[in-house]
């Protein structure tokens, strides 16, 4: 039972931005997708998601394909996270959380003692009634965390593998927050979660992932272990910039200037 | 998290009670002054009974439907567009209604239908016109996948210009009694409301109402945006079709019945989202109900500011609207241009 996509082809702008891309997901394991700007990784994951169709190749979760599931079955299977963090009306952090809880019961009522230790977990207790508009750029991306972890949170199954899919989750947290982050992820991932995460920072891939996709121009260039596609030749062809690559406790240290 | 149900059960219950207050006050007060008591005890006499049931009772009620309808839409277009300064009147849908309720008056006298029909074949007319309307904003607005805060205002405009070249045209060709017909239109008024419109309007504006409420707490999460809604769960096509069809509804059949009138789609929501909060459910319902106070006192303005003459409510809203409209560009959107 996994999370996969199968030679997957999407054609945009008169060019594949993804050509022939096959990712797994596993629960239990962290996959993280990472590659140059402009490699597709974004678009993975809308495709992943079930968000944007594939002309070719077959997503599937479990014994379902994507396409085959409505969009609240979906939901029920998988949380994602995006990079767009704008709003253009005062919600509340609350409310912005509360929107993770199935649809039948969203409100800001139904935020429960699970929720709030989510919340309490990704140190966004004290902003839960600012207005979203009024947060930094980081205190934004630790909600929009908080609410995909709800989504998962709220439809557990006893059974069935959730996934929890995160485009740049990082881009604007410090490094504390970083940190933190990564604990979470490592919490979740023993409860019956896989998870998909796209990452710029090579050490921060290193340090995470179970499995590692490299993307360049839509292709996948590299996919294994850390230690195996994270290598200085590798690293410095798909950046086009040289990259050394070092060990330290058994994991690679990538250093790039 | 119970303090803030209160406040939203606080404002609703204020609302209503601020609702029957101007209902009450409308009814009571105009050229003629009328004792309520008196009339519904029976004791008053024939023309006091005469001018509460049969004039000023369906005016009164068909200003409060249509300011519950306005306001219900401007806050869901404001919502389903990602745009605060969207309202029926500004983006054009009110426009696009009128054209199809001034086609039909002037063009349908040529189809010699009878009049029951033709009747009901003006806010039929108007309805299919804005669902029209709302709908090519709609293909505009997503051409390039997401929002922008100027394109709906734009074409907005440019639907505006249409609708008033359009009117025009029927203004030039029509007669005397469809002239005056079309000024009022283009002004807004409640002063022709016969129960026999106003209680299909009822009927029709609540209905719509509910069918935006049934959509609200999706609509919330639209916010973050079509991806994100989608990833949450929600059909966000459906909700879309949901929400301009049933704001055109109700926008058709008050521009209909009482022309065009202008902004209280776009105050009344900016009050709501102030006082009461931005999640859609309570912006809905309080927005209808704060909408129908408002027009029903403005209706009572228009008709008390020159006895016995009556001012358009349409210029009485626009007066307020206006200011306020200037107010929300300047503080609200400073880079939105």
């Amino acid at each position: 039972m996994h999370f996969s996509a199968r030679n997957i082809v999407v054609h945009r702008g008169g060019r594949n931005v993804l050509d022939d891309v096959s990712v797994d997901v596993w629960a239990g394991e962290i996959s993280v997708v990472t590659g140059p700007n402009g490699a597709g990784k974004s678009t993975l994951v809308s495709a992943l998601a079930g968000y944007i169709p594939c002309q070719r190749g077959t997503i599937s979760i479990g014994d379902h394909e994507v396409t085959q599931l409505s969009t609240q079955e979906l939901s029920k299977r998988r949380a994602v996270m995006t990079q767009a963090s704008n709003v253009v009306f005062d919600f509340s952090v609350s409310e912005i959380l509360a929107m993770g809880v199935p649809s039948a019961v969203h409100s800001v009522e139904n935020l429960r003692e699970v929720d709030l230790e989510l919340a309490a977990e990704c140190e966004i207790s004290e902003l839960l009634n600012r207005k979203f508009n009024s947060l930094s750029g980081g205190e934004r991306q630790r909600v929009q965390f908080c609410r995909a972890l709800i989504q998962i949170a709220r439809n557990k199954s006893s059974t069935e593998p959730r996934y929890l899919i995160l485009d740049e989750p990082t881009s604007s947290l410090d490094l504390y927050h970083v940190v933190n982050l990564t604990k979470i992820l490592k919490r979740v991932r023993a409860g019956n979660v896989g998870i998909l995460v796209v990452l710029h920072d090579l050490n921060l891939t290193a340090y995470i992932a179970d499995f590692v996709f490299l993307l360049k121009d839509g292709e996948v260039a590299g996919a294994g272990a850390p230690s195996d596609v994270l290598t200085g030749t590798l690293l410095s062809d798909v950046y086009s910039t040289p990259v050394s690559v070092e060990r330290r406790d058994d994991r690679p240290l990538i250093f790039s200037y | 998290m119970s303090s803030r149900f209160s406040r939203e059960a606080l404002a609703t219950s204020s609302l209503l009670i601020a609702l029957l207050a101007s209902v009450t006050v409308a009814l009571s007060l105009g050229a003629l002054d009328l004792d309520l008591t008196a009339v519904l005890l029976g004791s008053a006499g024939g023309i006091d009974t005469e001018v509460l049931s049969n004039i000023r009772g369906p005016r009164v009620a068909l200003a409060a439907a249509a300011g519950a309808g306005l306001a219900a839409s401007g806050a869901v277009l404001q919502g389903l567009f990602r745009n605060p300064l969207a309202d029926p009147g500004l983006i054009g849908v009110s426009g696009g209604a009128a054209v199809g309720a001034v086609t039909m008056i002037v063009l349908g006298a040529t189809l010699n239908l009878p009049p029951l029909v033709l009747a009901y074949s003006i806010p039929t007319a108007a309805i299919l016109a804005s669902l029209v309307v709302t709908s090519v904003l709609f293909l505009f607005a997503s051409r390039h996948g997401s929002f922008n805060v100027a394109t709906v205002l734009l074409a907005g405009i440019a639907i505006n210009a249409i609708a008033s070249v359009v009117i025009g045209i029927f203004q030039y060709i029509s007669d005397d009694g469809q002239l005056r017909t079309l000024t009022f239109w283009m002004m807004g008024s409640f002063g022709r409301a016969s129960w026999a419109t106003t209680i299909p309007a009822i009927l029709a504006i609540t209905g719509a109402v509910f069918l935006l409420l049934s959509q609200s707490r999706d609509l919330d999460r639209l916010q973050l945006g079509d991806a994100e809604a989608f990833y949450l769960g929600v059909n966000v096509q459906r909700v879309k079709v949901v929400i301009v069809f049933a704001s055109a509804l109700s926008v058709g059949v008050a521009v209909s019945l009482s022309g065009i009138i202008g902004f209280v789609g776009l105050v009344v929501p900016h009050i709501v989202r102030f006082v009461v909060g931005v999640t859609h459910t309570s912006l809905v319902i309080c927005s209808a109900l704060l909408g129908a106070s408002l027009l029903v006192m403005a209706d009572l303005g228009a008709r008390l500011i020159m006895i016995p003459a009556e001012v358009p409510v349409g210029l009485v809203t626009s007066a307020i609207g206006g200011p306020f409209f200037l107010w929300l560009i300047v503080r609200k959107v400073p880079n939105a241009f």
